[in-house]
């Protein structure tokens, strides 16, 4: 991908108060054209990166730039280029939907109704109730309306689809890749790890502040780590196969070994030599594995060396 | 756009205006209703001449003499409450400003449309404090069609003056509260520091009018109410010198809120 970066973070920084750090030195990058999921749990720093991103706090160090500007000397400027839908949506409860779009399309001075349209159709929306009577799902409709309705070039989600119903989820997964399609920019914070595997070119995972790794989603999904599940005659593989290198997460149930293996096939079928192996199932790890791997103690999977026995219990 | 939160802040409050308009009215129609005549008048002034001094002085009485006319009657007890009132709502709308949506969460999105914060923060203020002019012309209606049904002959541009001397009051209190909210950000926080500061002044300035020579009358000059003397007013005129103070103050505040304001984090 070429082109002027559409988001870039160098070292960003933020801390509260009594040493708290939000954010620790962040160096990210966001191509145009692309959809960049931005994972991590709670408290990772998502919405801390989103909200500098938009100029509602101010980092303590580092800097953030968007389209090649700094968010916060042009910030202005950046905002008419951009869509935003909160984690959490608040609007004022006593505007119906139709109202707060027309509210925010007098401030942005532009709106392309009739694409304003489609898309309360598109996601079955009804924008004549009052804010206060929309329940979760509709308010996050209104907030994707308002988000998406000036055709912004760069939109960043946090949390979109949280509270969408399986059938909305798929319309908004539509309506992202219609974005990417027409050469815009999404950049959305998730927990939903189908929808990233579903719509995303590129993700990030975030953990304490940090940034752990940035991967296409494919090289994510498809990195050097394999879950594999044996059945050897006899049983007791799992005692054998415990210091073999690239073997974590070893468990044994029912007569069958299962195991994640990072790295070459080798050492573990050198390993397994002496043993009757009846049955062997390799399968390439689902995001979510990925994901919680980095959940857990910060390092990427595919590094990992953890050898686990059947309680679950690190060696 | 430029104007626009100006034009949609009066067009989303047209309710609150309209209802703070017609309560104050109502106070000042009944306030009318109960002095029909002077004979009336009359027996409510001996009423209010055997109060403790103290209330006199919350209702901006420092002679009792002051009460035996209609004009003088109403600057003491239409005016004086009228301040107070004045001075709830500038508190309201002061929070509204910025504080209110921010607790509320709902600035994350609107700063994050195309709209600088002195912008936001300025359009606000100025649409707040047309709401509030048009809230004491309605307080002038109410009063003057009361007046109408009563049999008292009162010098009506005295009355006009006094609603005219309450306006740059409201503004700077409105200034006040934007600049605690400015500040804190926090509703309940700025709440409590706007009404803090509100009501400390309305203290030192009554107070401090009534005991000459202590330290609250040293610091009566630091509270906007020390600028409004509906008595005053209804003897003398307007002053100016005292509404541009009270003009300049309310500018130097909106300034400062706006200054803090762009500086800090928002809905932290």
């Amino acid at each position: 991908m070429t082109g002027q970066l559409v988001i870039e973070t160098r070292n960003l920084s933020k801390s509260y108060g009594r040493g708290i750090k939000a954010l620790d030195s962040l160096s990210l990058s966001v191509q145009p054209g692309e959809i960049f999921g931005y994972l991590g749990p709670n408290g990772a720093g998502k919405t801390t990166t989103i909200r500098i991103l938009l100029d509602l706090i101010r980092p303590s160090g580092g800097e953030a730039r968007m389209f090649g500007q700094d968010v916060r000397q042009q910030g202005v400027e950046l905002h008419r280029r951009i869509g935003f839908l909160p984690g959490e949506l608040n609007l004022w409860k006593g505007l119906t939907g139709r109202e707060v779009m027309h509210y925010m399309a007098r401030v942005r001075g532009t709106t392309d109704w009739r694409y304003a349209d489609q898309l309360i159709d598109r996601l079955k929306f009804d924008p004549s109730l009052r804010v206060r009577s929309y329940s979760t799902g509709n308010k996050r409709k209104l907030g994707l309306v308002l988000a998406l309705m000036h055709k912004p070039e760069l939109l960043i989600l946090d949390e979109p689809s949280s509270g969408l119903d399986p059938l909305m989820q798929q319309t908004f997964n539509e309506l992202m890749l219609e974005t990417k399609a027409d050469g815009r920019t999404v950049f959305l914070s998730s927990h939903v790890l189908s929808e990233v595997q579903a719509i995303c070119d590129r993700a990030a995972i975030l953990n304490g502040g940090q940034l752990k790794t940035v991967s296409t989603v494919e090289a994510l999904t498809r990195s050097n780590v394999r879950l594999v599940t044996l059945k050897l005659k006899g049983g007791g593989g799992a005692a054998m196969l415990q210091a073999v290198p690239g073997v974590s997460d070893l468990q044994e149930a029912d007569g069958h070994v299962t195991l994640r293996l990072s790295g070459d096939f080798d050492p573990l079928l050198k390993a397994l030599s002496a043993a009757y192996v009846e049955d062997m199932h390799v399968e390439e790890p689902s995001l979510e594995d990925i994901f919680l791997g980095f959940y857990g103690n910060g390092n990427a999977v595919s590094n990992g060396r953890r050898t686990t026995d059947r309680t679950g219990a690190s060696s | 756009m430029t104007g626009s939160i100006f034009w949609l802040t009066l067009r989303h409050r047209w309710r609150f205006t309209l209802l703070w308009g017609i309560g104050l009215a109502l106070i000042g129609w009944v306030t009318m209703a109960a002095i029909p005549n002077m004979e009336s008048l009359t027996r409510l002034t001996e009423a209010i001449a055997n109060m403790p001094p103290v209330m006199l002085q919350m209702l901006g009485v420092d002679d009792v003499s002051q009460l035996a006319g209609p004009e003088s009657f109403l600057a003491s007890a239409y005016f004086a409450r009228a301040i107070i009132l004045m001075a709830v709502f500038a508190v309201v709308v002061g929070l509204a400003v910025s504080s209110d949506e921010e607790s509320e969460g709902i600035l994350d999105v609107v700063l994050s449309w195309p709209l600088p914060r002195w912008q936001l923060q300025l359009e606000r203020f100025l649409a707040f404090a047309l709401i509030g002019v048009i809230v004491v012309a309605f307080s002038w209606i109410g009063l003057w069609v009361g007046l109408r049904g009563t049999e008292l002959v009162i010098n009506e541009a005295r009355m006009v003056d006094n609603f005219i001397g309450l306006v740059p009051l409201t503004l700077a209190l409105i200034a006040i509260a934007m600049l605690c909210g400015a500040a804190f950000g926090r509703r309940a926080l700025a709440l409590g520091a706007a009404s803090g500061v509100v009501m400390a002044g309305y203290i030192v300035s009554f107070l401090g009018g009534s005991t000459e020579g202590s330290f609250l009358n040293t610091l009566s000059p630091l509270s906007p109410f020390h600028y409004y003397n509906p008595n005053a007013i209804t003897r003398e005129g307007l002053n100016y010198g005292e509404m541009g103070l009270l003009l300049v103050v309310t500018v130097v505040l909106v300034g400062l809120s706006v200054w803090l304001f762009q500086r800090r984090d928002v809905g932290v």
